[in-house]
């Protein structure tokens, strides 16, 4: 399959409460000094990895806080965001507009040809998919020899992310997620 | 770790609520999916610093999206005792790249 702006690609397996969830906050998602500083960390290792990377998916990309960066690199071709929350592609869109293209999609059914990346960041996604080696294997299948999977956090992280409270709500609220507080 | 002293006090505070599973996925499981799929595995781990400020209003940002006023209020008096004198914490980010063969 293509992935130029593709809308409901796939949106199957993951339980409908996390993408629910993540709607809720769509708009201010990645926000604050905590998450800023986070992700220069966390580009500051990757940013070797770019020079090298054409083609670049993000997957589970929320908001875009990801795509903003990655777009900054000029040799870049057009990355690919891809995410459930309809929302949280909204609110990238709007951000990045035709600076990247978006697929919205479940991670437990990527809908990517073969050898398509040079690298897949996964920022607080696995810990949301139930069929991890499934997943993985797929990402590996639309790798390109040589390409990278970076993928964080490995688990419930110290400094608690928003994420990663998420998926204790989300593993233990089967049905109906309370209103977003903020 | 100060992330789990925040955690356990706010796993006390958030009993009997939704917000209480811990995630069931372990760095093992990550590290064995792609070992099984044939990426190699390297792991790294990204460095930052925040200052006392900062943590204690993206906290209340985040624990805002889960919880009651009540149990953000006692989460942060966990964090500020967890503080204790420190004005920046060194924060980690551990990330682990999986590595298709060329």
């Amino acid at each position: 399959m293509s992935s130029e702006n593709r809308e409901d690609a796939a949106s199957t397996g993951t339980s409908s409460n996390v993408r629910e969830f993540f709607d809720s906050f769509a708009a201010s998602y990645g926000q604050g000094r905590y998450f800023e500083l986070r992700r220069a960390a966390v580009f500051q290792i990757l940013t070797p990895y770019l020079a090298n990377a054409a083609r670049i998916l993000d997957l589970g990309c929320g908001n875009g806080i990801y795509l903003v960066e990655l777009c900054k690199f000029d040799k870049l071709r057009r990355p690919v965001g891809m995410d459930i929350s309809a929302a949280m592609l909204a609110k990238a869109r709007e951000q990045l507009g035709s600076a990247a293209a978006f697929v919205r999609g479940d991670a437990a059914a990527i809908p990517f040809k073969a050898n398509s990346w040079d690298l897949v960041i996964c920022s607080h996604v696995l810990l949301f998919v139930k069929e991890l080696h499934r997943c993985i294997a797929d990402i590996a299948r639309g790798l390109r020899p040589g390409g990278r999977l970076v993928m964080t956090p490995l688990r419930t992280c110290s400094s608690g992310c928003d994420r990663c409270l998420a998926r204790r709500y989300s593993r233990s609220s089967a049905a109906s997620p309370p209103a977003p507080r903020s | 770790m100060l992330g789990q002293e925040i955690f356990a006090e706010f796993g006390r505070v958030a009993a009997g609520t939704p917000v209480v599973a811990e995630p069931a996925t372990s760095d093992e499981d990550y590290r064995h999916a792609c070992l099984e799929t044939g990426l190699g595995i390297e792991s790294m781990t990204a460095h930052f610093e925040l200052d006392r400020a900062s943590i204690e209003n993206s906290l209340r940002m985040i624990l805002a999206r889960f919880a009651t006023p009540e149990v953000v209020n006692r989460t942060l008096d966990s964090v500020q005792a967890a503080l204790g004198s420190s004005t920046h914490l060194a924060l980690t980010e551990p990330l682990l790249f999986g590595i298709k063969a060329s």
